[in-house]
């Protein structure tokens, strides 16, 4: 039995490059709270389609890169999103099954607890005062995944990556 | 031990792409039908293990400040790109301006700038004073302190904290700690050091507290953030501290944070609340927090 070539992985990288992008871009005030966590969505996603080639420790890598561009301590979202992934990895047979609205269903609640754990983290770790306003970013993101599921399926589709 | 747990940390860090070879892309070998099993179980002990060390090491020592030095390289396009925006407008507004706007625009600077220097005339002379007082009274001669200026490149994301990025980093020679001012007072504190670009918390931030004295009567005080830009407050002063509104407050330099005389704040409100054991003082930031795409860092006392 022979391993699959790689191919097309370039995607992912540029994906969490727009990600980042996006994580990084200034928004006005009042819609600062409801940012939608790009990268936690794209991690998701790239869990459920290529989970042989984007796993734990590759979420985990990203999430040291993320440490570096949001000033947390060095590990902190590294941590986060290796939660993220493995809990996709447990439930990815199921999510795979999943219709879209379902499927954005349990994005809210894992997204949800991410914010949580990150939040945890931060105060217990950097004594950082801060709200508490999680269901925010997991709603704005729930709402996105079915677009962002779409676009990044048909673009992984055209590059195969495998 | 702290020293062996540091050798590990670093042979495991320089391990890093054997390791996640042979984790990641093994895997397929063993051609899973679900990617679900006891083996991602143990991956993420081990990876949780390791970021929590990682948190570790980071919190304790420094030494880890290299290691996201070099991270941060990755991250430095992101963050330029972000710029890109307000540098393009900032870029076509300069070559599309008009000439006569231009032609005012540097009539008005150099009459500033005349204005500026006849002001510089009199600081030598009074330097000079000063000085000479100084001697007089016995005191110690003032710090000399230079500068560095710097661009604002982007503005923190995180809704709860009031940090913003600007362009000097580690290779400029920015450390953590240094004071950050604009040009009409104290702006804010380096609170970490990237490679290419540092991180700083304003004065409005919640977790920043500045050491100031009141410039009319000398008082001591401390001014702590509220999160709010445009509002700090004044913690614990009686309520028959000598304070009126209009005062401004002046970094007082104690606490070996802060330079010394650099201009913070001026109190715009005082409330006497007789159920409360002090008094509610708010105070406006002087510097322009949300407008100053420009600022200095404060280098004092490090070249001695």
């Amino acid at each position: 039995m022979k391993a699959k070539p790689a191919h097309g992985l370039w995607l992912i990288g540029l994906s969490f490059f727009v990600a980042f992008y996006l994580a990084a871009l200034s928004l006005p005030g009042r819609f600062e709270i409801a940012r939608p966590d790009w990268v936690g969505l794209m991690i998701i996603f790239w869990v459920l389609i290529v989970p042989e080639r984007f796993g734990i420790l590759m979420a985990f890598l990203v999430g040291l890169f993320y440490d570096t561009l949001m000033g947390t301590t060095l590990g902190l979202y590294g941590l986060v999103f290796a939660a993220l992934a493995y809990t996709v990895l447990l439930l990815s047979v199921r999510l795979r099954m999943y219709p879209l609205g379902q499927q954005a269903l349990a994005i809210f609640c894992l997204i949800g607890a991410t914010h949580m754990l990150s939040q945890w983290l931060k105060t217990a770790l950097m004594s950082v005062v801060s709200g508490e306003i999680h269901i925010w970013p997991a709603l704005t993101s729930a709402l996105l995944w079915p677009w962002v599921y779409g676009l990044l399926q048909a673009l992984q589709l055209r590059a195969r990556v495998q | 031990m702290q020293g062996f747990i540091l050798l590990a940390t670093r042979s495991l860090l320089a391990d890093w792409p054997g390791l996640l070879f042979i984790a990641e892309f093994r895997s397929p070998l063993i051609k899973p039908i679900y990617s679900t099993g006891p083996h991602h179980g143990y991956r993420f002990a081990l990876v949780a293990a390791g970021s929590l060390l990682l948190m570790f090491l980071d919190l304790r020592f420094n030494q880890l400040d290299k290691a996201r030095q070099s991270l941060s390289y990755v991250v430095a396009p992101v963050q330029s790109l972000v710029a890109l925006p307000s540098e393009l407008v900032k870029w076509s507004s300069e070559t599309f301006s008009e000439r006569n706007v231009l032609l005012d625009s540097n009539r008005s600077l150099r009459s500033q700038m005349l204005i500026l220097q006849q002001k510089v005339q009199w600081l030598a002379i009074l330097e000079a004073e000063n000085g000479r007082l100084r001697q007089l009274l016995n005191a110690t001669a003032r710090l000399e302190t230079e500068f560095l200026t710097a661009e604002l490149i982007r503005v923190d994301p995180d809704p709860f904290s009031i940090q913003v990025i600007v362009n000097r980093g580690a290779q400029d020679g920015v450390a953590v700690g240094q004071a950050v001012v604009d040009a009409d007072g104290l702006f804010g504190l380096v609170v970490q050091v990237d490679s290419l670009s540092s991180r700083v918390a304003l004065v409005a931030d919640v977790n920043l507290a500045v050491p100031v004295y009141i410039n009319r009567n000398g008082m001591r005080t401390v001014v702590v953030g509220t999160g709010d830009l445009n509002s700090l407050e004044l913690e614990y002063m009686p309520d028959t501290a000598d304070v009126k509104i209009g005062d401004i407050l002046v970094t007082s330099g104690l606490g070996l944070r802060f330079p010394a005389g650099y201009p913070v704040a001026e109190v715009i409100a005082i409330e006497h609340d007789p159920g409360e054991p002090f008094a509610r003082i708010r105070a406006a930031p002087l510097a322009r927090l949300d407008r100053s795409r420009s600022m200095l860092i404060v280098f004092q006392g490090q070249k001695q």
